[in-house]
């Protein structure tokens, strides 16, 4: 069994998007805190700093950033980059989600998953995926 | 969305407009509706979640690999907007630029209205692809 997302990156990236995922949580916890005692210029900047971990870890994750890309100051050209490639990258999320759902289907023998077949493979919206 | 190339111009252009939330920037419409969509999806992606946890051992392989697809699913649904709407504000926070500075960050900016919206959706991108980090990585150790 292979993660498709996982595997095709390295182990140094997986490591490097645990570090920043561990560290992202606490940045925005942070954010809360000064924005309840109204340091609003901060509160918004310890926000933008735990997205932008999140998003590094994610990019390591899914294989649309470097190790290398990651440890540098994120540009903006990265992080539209990662944007960019996001569409196509989570069109195959779906895809292997998907087949996954209709394999626990099948196996439990249960028509649990009965969404799978409207589960969502179109990159456009449709607001009927959740009736 | 084709977005132009970000020079000072722009840059501006999207620190006012993310501070003002102004929704006639197509920029900002788009990752406003983006961040809407999340709610929509979400049931969906959290059913399919418990139902794997209750019906599927722990042990199976196939449960980690869905699990950490679930995880990663949810998290890409934030991660375009989020991005998008705070990466303008890492320097004007700090000091003072050209187009702006602390200062500019009052308690009536909408967002600093909808600050707590905005961090709660943070909140769950952050815990995603931490769970999905981990996974990847106690998958690796294995």
């Amino acid at each position: 069994m292979h993660y498709r997302f996982v595997e095709a990156v390295s182990a140094e990236a997986v490591s490097l998007a645990l570090g920043y995922a561990k560290v992202a949580p606490s940045d925005i916890e942070a954010a809360l805190v000064l924005y309840r005692h109204e340091l609003y210029p901060q509160a918004c900047y310890f926000l933008q700093q735990g997205v932008e971990k999140s998003s590094k870890a994610f990019g390591l994750l899914i294989g649309t950033m470097k190790p290398e890309e990651a440890r540098k100051e994120v540009s903006h050209d990265s992080l539209k980059s990662l944007v960019l490639h996001l569409p196509e990258v989570v069109d195959d999320v779906k895809k292997e989600l998907a087949d996954l759902l209709e394999w626990l289907g099948g196996n439990t023998h249960l028509a649990i998953f009965s969404q799978v077949g409207s589960f969502p493979t179109s990159r456009k919206y449709n607001p009927s995926w959740n009736r | 969305m084709k977005w132009p190339p970000i020079d000072d111009g722009f840059r501006r252009t999207m620190w006012q407009a993310t501070l003002n939330l102004d929704s006639q920037r197509p920029e900002v419409a788009s990752m406003l509706s983006a961040l809407e969509r999340v709610d929509k999806v979400e049931p969906w992606v959290l059913r399919a979640s418990l139902r794997a946890l209750v019906l599927v051992p722990r042990v199976d392989p196939r449960l980690q690999r869905l699990m950490n697809l679930l995880h990663l699913y949810r998290a890409s649904w934030r991660v375009t907007p989020l991005c998008g709407l705070t990466m303008w504000h890492e320097e004007a926070t700090r000091y003072q630029t050209e187009y702006g500075g602390p200062s500019d960050y009052v308690s009536t900016k909408p967002l600093i209205v909808e600050f707590c919206t905005l961090a709660k959706y943070a909140e769950v991108l952050s815990n995603e692809v931490e769970k999905a980090a981990s996974l990847a990585h106690a998958t690796r150790a294995t």
